[in-house]
């Protein structure tokens, strides 16, 4: 029983120090003083005020959501008949394609922004979405096949054959069997790469130049140079679009799905 | 499939390349200066060093979490996931600035430290390597969590039950049956949570700052603030090549460890 005890404890002493800082972001932001204190003395929301008076917040804002956007589209185009292709075939050759799909989180993301930097250089491209989009794609696909694979688990084979034996055509197989069973990997990966090119910096604080810089680099520019609590009331404007989306995820797909935790049954 | 190769392999042959020789210069010249340089290489054993650390606190932080989320049925146990995977969905440079405002001068430990006496207001952990590793294991629990509770959850609980059974004690029945059986899934949140901690730019630039630098940091400086390609094309290189040969060590491990469990069963 006193094992027991200390187990609880412990958990909910880690559980409230992994929300912690997110907390105490939120909790800044909302501190009438010009310095950086918690907890904080008052309330007030002026600095969320400074943030939408000020136009280049306002411009990487609508950056990453464009960027986010694109991200999203790519990961999904590429990411979706691979993992369709990775499940239907199977040997050495998923193996390796496997690898290569999950390499980009073994390989720092940071590597992988400098050496689109340098190949964007080599032929003279210039920052844009596209581009910023086109290196976040990288690490988001992976996210977006593992969840569609995942999704494909326990999925009789024999479906799409019946489909097509009675007479469904190619695209009509597709669409009536098919994506409804992968509904919710593809709802995953769609949200998890938004989210992931929301909080890269990694990648785009090589891609991004004075003219595209998305919400995150532009923060870590910020806070890099000066201590408000301006910073918290951007970091927490991160924090609650990642939040809606989480809880989004959540009431469509389940988030214990997510990460194969199981569910308590 | 191809597109995506193209897309993540090219630029990176490229780095090779500029890295291996740039400008007429001889073979390795930047790798050479890299490591004739005092500072790069303590740079690069400070990024070694404090990932393995943040890899073995995270392990034993982890283990009783694992444990707790992977027994089914327990109350709580929905508000433990989420409180211990949406942080990691949060972007890092927000949970690394409510690290600086915990870790600063005015914040949190600071104020507790005078509080108890142990320091004046001047004392904090901002710029220390103790303050990067704690914003480290924050940033990695999740991923160390994950892999170890999928392994528990794989254990036959009839195990425990007969090895209690047999006169083991708690202690015992950890040693013999749960810890090995969850050995797996916590290689492989270790390998994870290395090569994550050795590539991670956003918290140590911001926690640790340039008074501490660690190797992405370097290469971020390098090509960026300086224009040093090659140099920091080499820094690239030797960063992955050390979380590379983590991962495939790994991997081989891994390899050898499945091959002689389907031989025993056979």
């Amino acid at each position: 029983m006193m094992r027991e005890a200390i187990l609880r404890i412990y958990v909910a002493v880690i559980a409230i120090l992994m929300v912690l800082p997110v907390a105490v972001v939120l909790a800044t932001s909302l501190t009438p003083e010009a310095f950086l204190q918690f907890p904080p003395d008052g309330f007030s929301l002026r600095w969320y005020q400074a943030v939408a008076a000020d136009d280049e917040w306002g411009a990487a804002l609508l950056t990453s959501l464009q960027v986010g956007a694109l991200v999203t589209s790519f990961s999904l185009v590429i990411g979706v008949p691979a993992a369709l292709g990775l499940h239907a075939s199977g040997g050495a050759r998923v193996a390796a394609l496997q690898v290569l799909l999950l390499s980009p989180l073994m390989i720092p993301s940071l590597v992988v922004g400098l050496a689109l930097l340098r190949l964007y250089a080599s032929y003279g491209l210039p920052a844009s979405l596209v581009s910023v989009a086109l290196g976040q794609t990288v690490i988001a696909t992976p996210y977006v096949v593992r969840f569609v694979l995942a999704s494909l688990v326990g999925v009789d084979p024999s479906l799409e054959r019946a489909a097509r034996i009675l007479g469904g055509g190619r695209i009509r197989t597709f669409r009536k069997i098919t994506l409804p069973l992968i509904r919710h990997g593809i709802i995953a990966g769609a949200i998890f790469s938004f989210i992931v090119s929301l909080d890269d910096v990694n990648i785009a604080l090589f891609l991004s130049d004075i003219h595209v810089t998305p919400l995150s680099v532009q923060l870590l520019n910020y806070v890099q140079q000066s201590a408000d609590p301006l910073g918290a009331a951007v970091a927490s404007l991160l924090v609650i679009i990642a939040f809606i989306l989480i809880v989004v995820c959540d009431r469509i797909v389940g988030i214990d799905w997510l990460f194969g935790i199981r569910k308590a049954n | 499939m191809a597109a995506y190769a193209v897309l993540l392999l090219w630029p990176l042959i490229g780095v090779v390349r500029a890295s291996v020789q740039s400008g007429g210069q001889p073979l390795f010249t930047e790798y050479a200066r890299f490591f004739s340089s005092p500072l790069f290489r303590a740079v690069l054993w400070r990024t070694m060093s404090l990932s393995l650390l943040a890899t073995a606190v995270t392990v034993v932080l982890s283990f009783p979490v694992a444990v707790y989320l992977a027994q089914p049925g327990r109350r709580g146990r929905t508000i433990v996931t989420f409180a211990i995977i949406a942080p990691m969905l949060v972007s890092a440079v927000a949970r690394s600035y409510g690290w600086i405002i915990i870790l600063g001068p005015e914040g949190l430990v600071s104020r507790i430290g005078v509080f108890l006496g142990l320091g004046d207001s001047s004392g904090h952990l901002l710029y220390t390597e103790l303050g990067v590793i704690i914003a480290l294991v924050h940033l990695q629990l999740p991923l160390m969590v994950l892999p170890i509770a999928g392994s528990l959850q794989q254990i036959d609980p009839a195990l425990d039950r007969a090895a209690s059974i047999l006169g083991a004690g708690w202690l015992r029945i950890f040693l013999k049956v749960t810890l090995p059986l969850a050995a797996p899934g916590m290689t492989a949140g270790a390998v994870i949570v290395f090569c994550m901690s050795a590539s991670s730019f956003v918290t140590p630039a911001l926690i640790g700052g340039p008074t501490i630098p660690m190797m992405s940091f370097v290469i971020y400086q390098q090509a960026v603030q300086l224009i040093d390609w090659p140099f920091a094309s080499a820094a690239s290189v030797i960063l992955l090549l050390a979380t590379a040969s983590v991962t495939l060590a790994y991997l081989f491990w891994a390899g050898r460890g499945a091959r002689r469990r389907t031989r025993r069963t056979a």
